[in-house]
């Protein structure tokens, strides 16, 4: 990201002036209290939103740039998990991930092979004709980034993923995250959660009133956020 | 890969038409009743067509010889009408064949039993265009040895008038049919339209996830487009049969009980049942059309 800021029409100002360069197969915590700007950062990357001036470019894509059909492309590169997990309800595990690969154009027999494997690496295989309802709420965030990985995508973009887990299976879905890290996928988890982030020790990104306050290699949560 | 992408369309449209029974019921019952209304109206317009085709085309004059004019005089006159270039054809009609038309027209007339022939030998005139008929029957009165002429040229004049009253009915029926036809066609695209609308609404995390994954607009577009399709063409069926059955009736009650106003025959339905069907399919893929494209104007899944 090159001088980017986010302004709404409203005037509030969700980022301003951020220069930041993630590079390939790093694992980010970018840490903020709720509302300073985390889940605009990641927008911006998967092209929901788009900058009010500066360049944000992912894989050398300039994202405010591309076409429709080029947004669409750019999104099969970059995985997305959420707090409320966005999956669908009336699909089992099997078909939630076999419809975002369908949907992207993937022949059925790789369908096929890649569904148990991306259900094997989250360890939800034997959940695999489970409705989400079905499933707790680490089990569903499990399966949310499973979906995210299923096409193998070199980005991993997840905010706030622990939000709506307990502690056990916090910890367990940023170890899955830290296993797809190794295989060289870039990730960026936006959270306020201080025990993931402290446990990890990883690269720290930390944005106050849409700022970067900080950014350490091997940090922990800052101690001194929300303070002015 | 396109096959791939083409047999999830047809499983994805499939699933839908499962899923969504109710938004499907309520689609098809609208086309349906909307290409009734439509296909009775095109179906009333074609007859009404046709019957004012027939009429005109059916429009003669009849001149009787004076009863001097021999068989064979009578003859070469016919001859010479026929070269007229206001006239199609002239055929010269005996005294005989008259009376035996003249019977055949009133079978129930004893008075024409047990008499001699009143009748003179005649001809018989078809004209090219409906407005040149009082102008034969001027034509026809002034010739020598033709000694009446039906219709008379005053009341052939009278009679174009009919005539022209007729191509204004005509004109009439072309024109409302034609605007209603187009009033309803609209009324059918909104009606899809505001049904298919309802699905997307049910759909629409369904279709945020497919934009977020990467799915293309005409990925998400398709399914809906297809099912919008298979509505109108169910819809389409379901009108159609219940309008040929309903005009196939009407068809027979017209030979027994109206047999100058005959409805179109029945094979001259099936052009009419292809079109229907193609309209339904084109008013189910127009409207779902358009719902799919402004919904993702709307939720293009990113801000523009």
């Amino acid at each position: 990201m090159v001088d980017v800021s986010v302004a709404y029409p409203n005037g509030v100002k969700a980022l301003t002036d951020v220069t930041v360069t993630i590079g390939e197969g790093e694992f980010v915590f970018l840490v903020g209290p709720t509302g300073h700007g985390k889940s605009t950062f990641l927008k911006l990357l998967y092209r929901e939103e788009v900058p009010s001036s500066g360049h944000v470019l992912v894989s050398g894509w300039d994202v405010a740039l591309l076409s429709p059909n080029r947004v669409a492309h750019l999104r099969r590169r970059v995985g997305v998990v959420f707090q409320d997990f966005r999956l669908l309800p009336q699909r089992t595990a099997w078909e939630n991930i076999a419809f975002a690969l369908h949907v992207t154009g993937t022949t059925y027999r790789t369908v096929t092979r890649t569904v148990p494997d991306v259900l094997a690496q989250v360890g939800l295989l034997e959940k695999a004709d489970d409705f989400p309802a079905a499933m707790s709420a680490g089990e569903q965030q499990r399966l949310a980034l499973a979906r995210a990985i299923a096409l193998r995508p070199p980005l991993i973009l997840a905010d706030e993923p622990t939000g709506n887990l307990d502690p056990q299976s916090s910890a367990n879905l940023v170890e899955l995250l830290a296993s797809i890290n190794q295989e060289n996928t870039t990730v960026i988890v936006a959270t306020h959660d201080p025990a993931i982030v402290n446990l990890m020790r990883r690269r720290v990104i930390a944005l106050y009133r849409g700022e970067i306050r900080s950014d350490i290699p091997e940090g922990g949560y800052p101690d001194d956020l929300g303070r002015d | 890969m396109i096959w791939d992408e083409i047999e999830f369309i047809i499983r994805e449209t499939g699933l839908q038409l499962r899923r969504e029974r109710l938004i499907a019921i309520a689609t098809i019952s609208s086309v349906a009743v909307l290409l009734i209304v439509l296909g009775s109206i095109v179906l009333f317009h074609l007859n009404v067509r046709r019957w004012t085709d027939r009429i005109s085309r059916e429009l003669e004059v009849w001149g009787y010889f004076d009863r001097d004019v021999t068989r064979l005089r009578g003859e070469s006159l016919s001859r010479e009408i026929c070269r007229w270039p206001e006239v199609i054809s002239a055929r010269f009609v005996p005294k005989e064949e008259g009376l035996q038309k003249l019977r055949s027209y009133f079978p129930d007339a004893q008075a024409l039993r047990g008499i001699g022939n009143p009748l003179p030998d005649g001809v018989q005139i078809r004209v090219r265009e409906p407005r040149l008929v009082p102008d034969v029957a001027a034509r026809l009165s002034e010739l020598a040895g033709v000694k009446d002429v039906l219709p008379t040229p005053e009341a052939a004049a009278r009679e174009g008038s009919l005539v022209q009253r007729l191509a204004k009915v005509k004109l009439i029926v072309v024109w409302a049919g034609g605007i209603i036809t187009a009033l309803v066609a609209i009324a059918g695209v909104f009606i899809v339209h505001n049904t298919v609308r309802l699905a997307l609404h049910a759909r629409r995390r369904e279709i945020y996830i497919m934009q977020l994954v990467g799915a293309t607009r005409g990925l998400v577009a398709a399914p809906f487009v297809l099912e919008g399709m298979i509505h109108g063409l169910i819809g389409s069926a379901v009108a159609c049969c219940l309008l040929i059955p309903a005009h196939m009736y009407l068809h027979d009650l017209s030979i027994r009980a109206a047999p100058f106003f005959r409805l179109m025959p029945d094979h001259a339905l099936l052009r009419f049942s292809a079109g229907l069907l193609l309209t339904g399919a084109i008013l189910g893929t127009t409207g779902s059309a358009i719902s799919i494209r402004r919904f993702l104007r709307r939720h293009p899944g990113w801000q523009d």
